[in-house]
C-alpha cells in the first residue's frame, strides 16, 4: 500500500511551518562550541590509548560515583584500593578502625578519607551511595563544627570535601528513579537543614575573631545555596541535573583557565629573566646602546601582551569562533544569515540549516513526499 | 579537498582524536540545534538540549562505547530523545507567542497566527508515540527520506512507511479536537 497517496497537503503545510525558526545567537554558538571543545580537551587528557585499558576503566567508572574534582581520581581508584589494602594489611583493620574518630589534623585523617572513598567505591548500588555521602558529610559537619568551637580554622580541603559530598549526595538523589528520586531528595533536604541549623547556632554562640567568623559565614553560605539547589531540584528534577551539569562544566573551564594561567605566569617569568639578563648586557656593553634599548622596548611589548592576555582570562590560546560557512557544517551558511542557498527566489522561509543531507548540505527540496 | 565522511570522523572520534570530535560538532550543531528548536518552540532550552547532547556523546566514546555508524541518525535521535523526556517532565507547552518572531518587519497579527499554529502542532505532536513524533520531524520538518529516516531508527521500510501513514492520521485528528477547542 502506498501511504503517500494519502497524505493530506493542508496537513504537510501546517507542519513544515515548524521549519521557521529564528536565526540562532552566534555569540551563544561560539560559548557553546568554547565549552564543549574544553570539555572534549579535558576528557581527552585522561582517555587511555589502549581499549582494553579504556574497558577496565569504564567498568569502574560504571561501577563507582563520579563528580567533576573526582575525575582525576577515577583513574587512581585501583591505586587507592591498593594502597588501602596493603595498608590495612601492614596496620591492621585496628589503624583503620581507629582512623574513623581522627580529626583533619591527625595523621590517620587521610586513612579516614580513603577509607570513605573506598566504602562509596565498592558500594554498588545507588541508595547505598547515598547513605554514605550523606553520613559522609555529616562527619565533615562535625568536624568543621569541633574546630570552630575549638577556635581552630577548618582546613580548605575539608571545607571543599563537604561541598563535594553535598553535591555528590544530590547527585545521587535525582538520578535515582523517579518514585525513589522525591524521598532521596526529601531527606538530602532535611539533612541540610539540620546543617544549616547548627551553623546558625554556632554562630549565635561565638563572638571571636574576624578569620573564624569568615569560615562559618562561608561555610553557612555553601549550606544555604545546596538547601536551595535541594529545594529548587524537588520541584524540577530536570532543572537540578542541568544544574550540576553546569558546575561541572564549570568547574572543568575551571581548570583549564587555571592551568593556562600557571602556563602564562611561567611564560612571564622566563621572560622576565631574560629581560633582566639584557638590562644587564646593555650595563656592561658600550657599543650600540640604541639598539639594545630597542629590542628591551620589543619585549617590554611582548610582556605588556602577555600580561593583558592574562587578564583577560582567555581560556583558549586559539580564539573559538562562531560556525563559519563551511559547507561541512550541517546548515550551508553561517549561523542566522537566513539564506538558504536552494531557494534563488529569495522567499523561502527556510532559515538556511534545515534539511541536510548526510554530508550536511543543505536539501533544498525541503523532502516533500 | 574532499571532507572526512561521518564513518571516517567517527572511527577517529571513537579513538578520541579532537580534530575529528570538533568536525563533527561543527559538522551538526547547527542543524541539531534548529531540530530541537523546531521541536521545543524555546531557543534556551535547545541550546540546552545541544550541549547536552554532544556532552554526552563525549562520555560515551570516554567509556568506550558510542556509535560505530549512521553517525547523523544517532545524534538526531539523542536530541529526540531528550525532547521525549522534557515532554514527559512537562507535559503541557507554555504558550509564548513571542519567542519565536524572526522578522520584527512582519505583521505582528500574521506572525501571531503562525505562532499558535506552530504550538498547536508541537502541542498535537506531543501526543504522538516517540516513534511517530520522530519520523514525523525527520520527515516533514528536517525534510529526511524514508531510506534515511528507516536507517535511523533502525527499521525497515514498510514499517516507517506504516508509522508516518498512523502518525499522520493522529495529528489530523488532534488537530481537529484542538479546533474544536
Amino acid at each position: 500500500m502506498d501511504h503517500n497517496d494519502q497524505i493530506d497537503p493542508e496537513l504537510i503545510e501546517q507542519i513544515e511551518q515548524l521549519r521557521k525558526t529564528p536565526p540562532r545567537d552566534p555569540q551563544t554558538a561560539s560559548v557553546q562550541r568554547a565549552i564543549f571543545l574544553a570539555e572534549a580537551r579535558t576528557a581527552a587528557k585522561s582517555v587511555p590509548p589502549s581499549p582494553i585499558q579504556r574497558l577496565k576503566e569504564w567498568i569502574a567508572a560504571n561501577t563507582t560515583f563520579r563528580i567533576p574534582e573526582k575525575q582525576k581520581g577515577v583513574s587512581m581508584l585501583s591505586t587507592v584500593l591498593t594502597l588501602f589494602v596493603v595498608l590495612s594489611l601492614a596496620f591492621g583493620g585496628g589503624t583503620v578502625a581507629a582512623a574513623q574518630a581522627s580529626m583533619p589534623d591527625d595523621a590517620l585523617y587521610q586513612m579516614k578519607v580513603w577509607s570513605e572513598d573506598v566504602r562509596i567505591s565498592i558500594s554498588n548500588d545507588q541508595e547505598s551511595q547515598l547513605q554514605l555521602a550523606l553520613t559522609f558529610a555529616a562527619r565533615r559537619m562535625a568536624e568543621i563544627q569541633t574546630m570552630l568551637q575549638a577556635g581552630e580554622i577548618p582546613p580548605q580541603a575539608v571545607m571543599a570535601r563537604l561541598q563535594e559530598q553535598l553535591q555528590q549526595a544530590l547527585h545521587l538523589a535525582v538520578n535515582m528513579p523517579e518514585e525513589q528520586s522525591q524521598a532521596a531528595l526529601q531527606q538530602v533536604q532535611t539533612q541540610l537543614q539540620i546543617h544549616n541549623q547548627t551553623m546558625a547556632q554556632l554562630q549565635q554562640t561565638q563572638n571571636d575573631d574576624p578569620a573564624l567568623l569568615k569560615v562559618r559565614e562561608q561555610t553557612q553560605a555553601m549550606l544555604q545555596e545546596q538547601l536551595q539547589l535541594c529545594q529548587d531540584g524537588a520541584e524540577d528534577p530536570q532543572w537540578l541535573r542541568e544544574q550540576l551539569r553546569i558546575r561541572e562544566q564549570d568547574q572543568i573551564q575551571q581548570q583549564l583557565q587555571d592551568e593556562l594561567q600557571e602556563q602564562n605566569q611561567n611564560q612571564s617569568q622566563s621572560q622576565n629573566g631574560n629581560l633582566n639578563q639584557n638590562q644587564n648586557q646593555n650595563q656592561n656593553q658600550s657599543g650600540d646602546l640604541n639598539q639594545n634599548q630597542n629590542q628591551n622596548q620589543n619585549q617590554n611589548q611582548n610582556q605588556n601582551q602577555n600580561q593583558n592576555q592574562n587578564q583577560n582570562g582567555t581560556p583558549d590560546p586559539a580564539p573559538t569562533a562562531a560556525p563559519t560557512a563551511d559547507p561541512g557544517n550541517g546548515t550551508g551558511t553561517g549561523p542566522g544569515d537566513g539564506t538558504c542557498p536552494n531557494c534563488p527566489s529569495g522567499d523561502c522561509t527556510c532559515d538556511g540549516t534545515g534539511p541536510t543531507d548526510s554530508n550536511g548540505n543543505e536539501n533544498g527540496n525541503g523532502g516533500k513526499p | 579537498m574532499d571532507l572526512p565522511s561521518d564513518d571516517e570522523l567517527l572511527a577517529q572520534a571513537r579513538r578520541f582524536d579532537l580534530a575529528s570530535i570538533t568536525a563533527i560538532y561543527d559538522r551538526y550543531n547547527n542543524g541539531l540545534y534548529y531540530y530541537a528548536v523546531r521541536l521545543l518552540g524555546d531557543t534556551a532550552l535547545a541550546e540546552d538540549c545541544v550541549a547536552e547532547t554532544f556532552s554526552r556523546l563525549l562520555k560515551t566514546f570516554r567509556n568506550g562505547g558510542g556509535p560505530k555508524e549512521n553517525l547523523k541518525g544517532y545524534l538526531y535521535r539523542s536530541v529526540h530523545n531528550w525532547v521525549t523526556d522534557h515532554y514527559r517532565r512537562k507535559p503541557t507547552l507554555e504558550l509564548d507567542l513571542y519567542s519565536e518572531l524572526p522578522d520584527p518587519d512582519d505583521d505582528p497579527c500574521q506572525q501571531t497566527e503562525q505562532n499558535i499554529t506552530r504550538q498547536n502542532i508541537r502541542t498535537a505532536l506531543e501526543k504522538l508515540t516517540p516513534d511517530q513524533r520522530h519520523v514525523i520531524t525527520l520527515r516533514f520538518v528536517e525534510g529526511w527520506d524514508i531510506a534515511e529516516i528507516a536507517e535511523s531508527i533502525r527499521k525497515p521500510i514498510g514499517a516507517v512507511k506504516s508509522l508516518q501513514h498512523r502518525a499522520l492520521s493522529s495529528l489530523q485528528r488532534f488537530l481537529l479536537e484542538a479546533e474544536k477547542v
